[in-house]
């Protein structure tokens, strides 16, 4: 038998893809925000320290 | 069975056993046994959620209802999806450090005590109630389905399988308490993972391309193909609504409370999104490609198609590792279930009640006991492989959806809500789920989560503004987030 290709209907396409793969897509976004903001606190901290106090590790 | 596939699964069996045993010592305090002394890092919190989220149902039953139904089954698993995402957003950092500003709280009775200063203890004992009687008819599935797995790949009568399954399992969690459940559990994630990935890869080069496979499938059904098929907006929205239910699961809100910092959240999410996607993706692929594969031989019991596929598409020794990685998805869950049942006994009725100043060690077996209670009463409930079991886990999972949900979520976000706000909420939400689950026709044929939801939430607003506003004490607690 000669099994033409086909594809998914685009609505099905859609629901498929799109909202599983944005909360993966916002998780990651979230973790990245999340180091940007553990670095920028680190460089708060060490400007801060820098006023004449040992600088801060880490 | 393969006598390969044997080996591998015994192997595999011995290894979580060996896990109890390796954290036997861990436990000095019952936090250690029941929460891991809140050390958990971000991978092991991630993977141990979604295992302990997803049991049988992620191999077995969601592969099983696309192969039987088609595509039109997908929107359950974006339900979850959101769910689970919002979840680890609002709930799993407030959570987690709430829980330690409020007197240490090891469980969710405890939190919620503390964090609405209840003296009469009502709160505490309503909740661990709650917990108990769910938590057995939940494990008592799981029990069922790890039995049926065992019955059918090795061959065993019922009650030889049920028994096997449970003591494997009482094993580890008795010797080993919440880090041996979340490290088997974190292993078990990384087989159920491969699975889910391994199988579609397979399935693909079987196939040739992407196209052929969706003809395969048309020819069985085109229907198949259209998410819409047969769906109503009252289906799609009671299968979305399932997502709701994470607010107020204690066996995965469990796992944000033992996490080793607020601050290790967001990777633990990345980790645990990721899986729980690409594991979902996975599952039904199997169940879509099934319909292809087994287009010339339907199979008889839809449920069974990644496991007949597992044995005719990969080498006897891989066979027993994915045949694990289906037990696994089974074991990751009643293991947890059983370690918040046993908190709930240890710490909420016997410490909270009875015995205040009970000493660490004597804490730590009776948490260690009532694993072996719980699980005898479990075994009790499935020992009759008819009992409707497995269906009341829709039940189960809207009932502490609706009666936790709520509570949990807004006691993490408004100072304003009172302790007769979060009875009220606890009581509305399962007495709803209880009452609309036997009604029928229009609207009532909604999954009863949702009114569940809702109704909790109107009911924790209304009695709170209704009742004196807490006190400064507790609203410090929430200013010092």
């Amino acid at each position: 038998m000669n099994m033409e290709e086909m594809s998914l209907p685009l609505h099905s396409w859609f629901w498929l893809i799109v909202p599983m793969f944005s909360v993966f897509l916002l998780s990651i976004l979230n973790y990245i925000m999340s180091r940007s903001r553990k670095s920028e606190s680190s460089r708060t901290s060490i400007r801060k320290d820098s006023d004449g106090n040992e600088p801060v590790s880490g | 069975m393969n006598t390969a596939t044997v080996v591998t699964f015994i192997l595999y069996l011995c290894a979580l056993i060996a896990f109890g045993i390796l954290f036997y010592r861990f436990s000095e305090t019952l936090s250690d046994y029941v929460l891991g002394g809140r050390k958990l890092k971000s991978g092991v919190a991630a993977l141990s959620a979604g295992a302990s989220d997803m049991s049988g149902w992620l191999l077995l039953g969601l592969p099983g209802a696309v192969y039987a139904a088609g595509l039109n089954q997908i929107w359950i698993a974006i339900g979850l999806s959101i769910g689970a995402f919002l979840n680890w957003q609002f709930v799993a950092a407030r959570l987690r450090a709430l829980t330690e500003m409020t007197g240490n709280a090891i469980t969710l009775p405890d939190y919620l005590e503390q964090r609405f200063e209840d003296r009469t203890r009502v709160l505490r004992i309503v909740t661990a109630t709650v917990i108990l009687l769910f938590f057995a008819l939940y494990t008592a599935s799981g029990l069922v389905a790890g039995a049926k797995l065992f019955e059918s790949s090795f061959g065993w009568g019922y009650e030889p399988a049920l028994l096997a399954g449970a003591a494997v399992i009482v094993v580890y969690t008795f010797l080993g308490g919440f880090m041996a459940v979340s490290w088997t559990d974190f292993f078990q994630g990384i087989l159920m993972f491969l699975a889910l990935i391994t199988a579609p890869i397979m399935l693909v080069f079987f196939f040739e391309n992407w196209g052929t496979l969706v003809a395969g499938v048309a020819e069985v059904d085109a229907s198949f193909l259209d998410v819409y098929h047969e769906m109503t907006l009252i289906g799609i929205l009671s299968l979305l609504a399932w997502g709701l239910g994470y607010f107020g699961q204690p066996h995965i809100l469990a796992r944000f409370m033992a996490i080793d910092s607020p601050k290790s959240v967001p990777k633990a999410q990345m980790i645990g999104i990721g899986w729980m996607v690409f594991a979902l993706f996975g599952a039904v692929f199997v169940g879509f490609t099934g319909v292809a594969y087994f287009a010339e031989s339907p199979l008889p019991d839809p449920e069974f198609v990644f496991l007949v596929m597992v044995q005719e598409l990969f080498n006897p020794w891989l066979a027993g590792i994915l045949l694990a990685a289906i037990l696994s998805a089974v074991m990751s869950t009643v293991d947890s279930q059983l370690l918040v049942c046993s908190s709930a006994i240890a710490e909420d009725f016997y410490k909270g009640l009875l015995r205040p100043s009970a000493k660490n060690r004597e804490l730590v077996w009776v948490g260690r006991i009532s694993v072996v209670a719980v699980a005898l009463v479990a075994l009790v409930i499935a020992w009759n492989p008819e009992a409707m079991v497995l269906e009341l886990v829709a039940w189960a999972w809207a009932g502490f959806g609706a009666s936790f949900g709520p509570v949990i979520l807004l006691s993490l976000f408004w100072k304003r809500m009172t302790l007769q706000g979060a009875l009220a909420g606890v009581i509305t939400g399962a007495v709803t789920v209880l009452v609309w689950h036997y009604l029928e026709g229009g609207w009532f044929n909604l999954y009863e989560i949702l009114p569940g939801f809702l109704f909790s939430a109107a009911a924790i607003y209304v009695f709170s503004m209704r009742s004196e506003p807490p006190s400064r004490s507790v609203t410090d607690k929430m200013d010092g987030m």
